[in-house]
């Protein structure tokens, strides 16, 4: 199970540049843009698919998956979902309630088992994973919620600590990688206070220092800034967005249509079940 | 080895967080324990009590007081060369009523009432080496033709022969029924304690469903998040069999005293290598229900 960290930079940096010419908006991006086209002038134009190929393999591939809940058997939670996620990528799961969102995280962690497909994380298999290899799965995986998920009975502190010792870190391994990664996440003022004394974003914080203290590869956040108010959540995405910059594979389901618009990542759109967008630079494009 | 010292902390914090539960699985551990134990510890000393019962079987022949000496002799010599016969003897008219009045120093009346007649008649006894065996030597002696001569009444010479017919019997199915009602009650009660542990480990659970929602969230192995479960109940049973042994202790060095004051006829004392075995039988037997109760529990509860 090791997620590849070295290909990040590479497919990214190829995204960039052959996305370049779409109408950026922004000044960043245009100012990118003005040194991408003084690169082209040079090199020859990208082929985004091309690119992908000389890559190698994406880290997630979905295959035709399926997935049908025993409860409601003619209407299937995710239906025929192909799609491949690359090493580095930042992307945005958007959908309305009920739309695959969850099942598709679910599936990612294997929570639960595609009814027709096949997941492929980092060249595995996971319908056909063992159990006992699931937990090993999770450990390359970082998972943020909407409700935290914080133990209420322990500090910052140890609510990071836990996800390191019960994987059976040292404390060595604690003490360093839990005050790092509180620091990385901006609650270096906070390490001994419990998750009530915190505000909605710091908790959230918490959360993200716990997915990631463990340093996973790919970070998964089911709405993480469903509970927060706007300027909140747009330190909350900072935070992701840093986190993604490190070469972690950032995955956020998400309804907040004014930091997808905002964004300008890549974003998947499920409706009932089916994939219906998969869009580069994309923006939410539901209506409200 | 780290991960033992968490999960003994673990088990420790549980037991605090759940006490009532915890000291209700206890109970229950040491009630079904302490009864499986009474009745190991019962059962040995009915074993031996079989055993010495056994030992003294003998099959005593009687013989017609006019019966030649010659003809004893010879009958006793057939005798000895049955297989399974250890020892034969002669007990004569005197020696049957010394041992009678022997057996009655309490009521010296009846044989005063006797006025000097001697109505036992003299024996052959005969001594076996294999108790189980005591009919067919019976029946062997019995169709002895030269003992008919020489019984009481040669028309019917099985009634000259006794040797505790149908006790011996009796006392095996006896054994026999006491060990199908106590097998019976120990799968009952062994059943009974692993539903309690299973709600009480189960409680447990509930209690931490948080936690370990988290800790499959974060990638802890199955036998990490099952690690504590399985200790608590362990402990459980442990402390609930050891109270039962101690128990058990208890009752053999102040009720079996009284007990063989009460019945001085018969001997109770086994030897203390037999206790041991029930002690560390139970301890065993306690963890191991601990832990398929707890296990039990956590199967439905931690699925992947």
């Amino acid at each position: 199970m090791a997620i590849d960290r070295s290909r990040t930079a590479a497919p990214q940096g190829g995204r960039r540049a052959a996305h370049a010419g779409q109408a950026p908006s922004q000044g960043r991006a245009r100012n990118r843009a003005q040194i991408t086209n003084q690169l082209t002038q040079t090199l020859p134009e990208l082929d985004v698919e091309a690119t992908r190929a000389q890559l190698g393999q994406p880290v997630i591939t979905f295959d035709h998956v399926t997935k049908v809940y025993p409860a409601q058997p003619n209407k299937p939670a995710l239906s025929d979902v192909s799609l491949q996620i690359y090493a580095g990528e930042f992307l945005f799961l958007v959908g309305h309630s009920g739309s695959g969102k969850s099942t598709f995280i679910k599936l990612l962690t294997r929570e639960i088992k595609a009814t027709q497909g096949h997941i492929y994380v980092a060249d595995e298999e996971l319908s056909s994973m063992r159990n006992w290899r699931v937990p090993y799965l999770r450990r390359n995986i970082g998972c943020v919620f909407q409700d935290f998920k914080l133990l209420p009975s322990k500090t910052v502190f140890e609510n990071v600590a836990f996800a390191l010792e019960v994987i059976g870190k040292s404390k060595h391994v604690v003490k360093t990688q839990v005050p790092e990664v509180l620091r990385l996440v901006g609650l270096q003022e906070k390490f001994g206070k419990l998750p009530d004394q915190l505000s909605g974003g710091e908790q959230q914080r918490v959360s993200i220092a716990r997915a990631i203290v463990n340093r996973p590869p790919l970070l998964i956040c089911d709405e993480p800034t469903g509970n927060l108010d706007p300027q909140t959540s747009r330190g909350i995405m900072d935070l992701l967005e840093r986190i993604n910059r490190t070469g972690t594979t950032v995955l956020v389901a998400t309804h907040d249509r004014e930091m997808v618009d905002n964004m300008r990542r890549r974003v998947i759109a499920l409706e009932r079940g089916r994939l219906t967008r998969d869009q580069d630079r994309g923006v939410y494009g539901f209506d409200v | 080895m780290s991960s033992i010292g968490y999960f003994f902390k673990e088990s420790l914090q549980g037991f605090a967080r759940n006490l009532s539960t915890a000291l209700g699985s206890i109970i229950t551990i040491f009630l079904s324990l302490l009864i499986i134990g009474v009745f190991f510890v019962a059962g040995s000393m009915l074993n031996n009590l079989m055993r010495s019962v056994e030992s003294e079987v003998t099959i005593t022949a009687y013989v017609a007081d006019d019966a030649p000496q010659e003809e004893i002799q010879k009958v006793m010599g057939d005798i000895s060369q049955i297989g399974d016969v250890a020892e034969v003897s002669f007990t004569t008219k005197e020696q049957a009523l010394e041992n009678f009045s022997n057996s009655m120093t309490s009521n010296p009346e009846i044989i005063e009432q006797l006025d000097g007649t001697n109505p036992l008649p003299a024996s052959i006894d005969i001594e076996l080496t294999d108790p189980q065996a005591v009919q067919s030597v019976a029946e062997t002696v019995e169709g002895n033709p030269d003992y008919v001569k020489i019984s009481e009444d040669p028309e019917n010479p099985g009634d000259s022969i006794k040797y505790g017919q149908g006790t011996v019997e009796r006392l095996f199915q006896l054994t026999n029924y006491v060990r199908y009602i106590g097998i019976a009650l120990i799968v009952l009660l062994i059943f009974i304690a692993l539903v309690f542990i299973n709600n009480t480990i189960r409680l447990a659970i509930l209690a931490r469903r948080k936690e370990i929602a988290i800790m499959r969230l974060v990638g802890a192995s199955n036998g990490f998040i099952r690690g504590p479960f399985l200790m608590e109940g362990a402990l459980h049973a442990l402390i609930g069999s050891i109270l039962a042994v101690i128990v058990i202790q208890l009752l053999r060095m102040f009720a079996l005293p009284q007990l063989e004051n009460a019945i001085r006829f018969l001997d109770f004392s086994i030897p203390d290598s037999t206790y041991i075995v029930i002690y560390a039988g139970l301890v065993v037997a306690g963890i191991v229900i601990g832990l398929i109760g707890s296990a039990i529990a956590m199967r439905r509860y931690l699925k992947v």
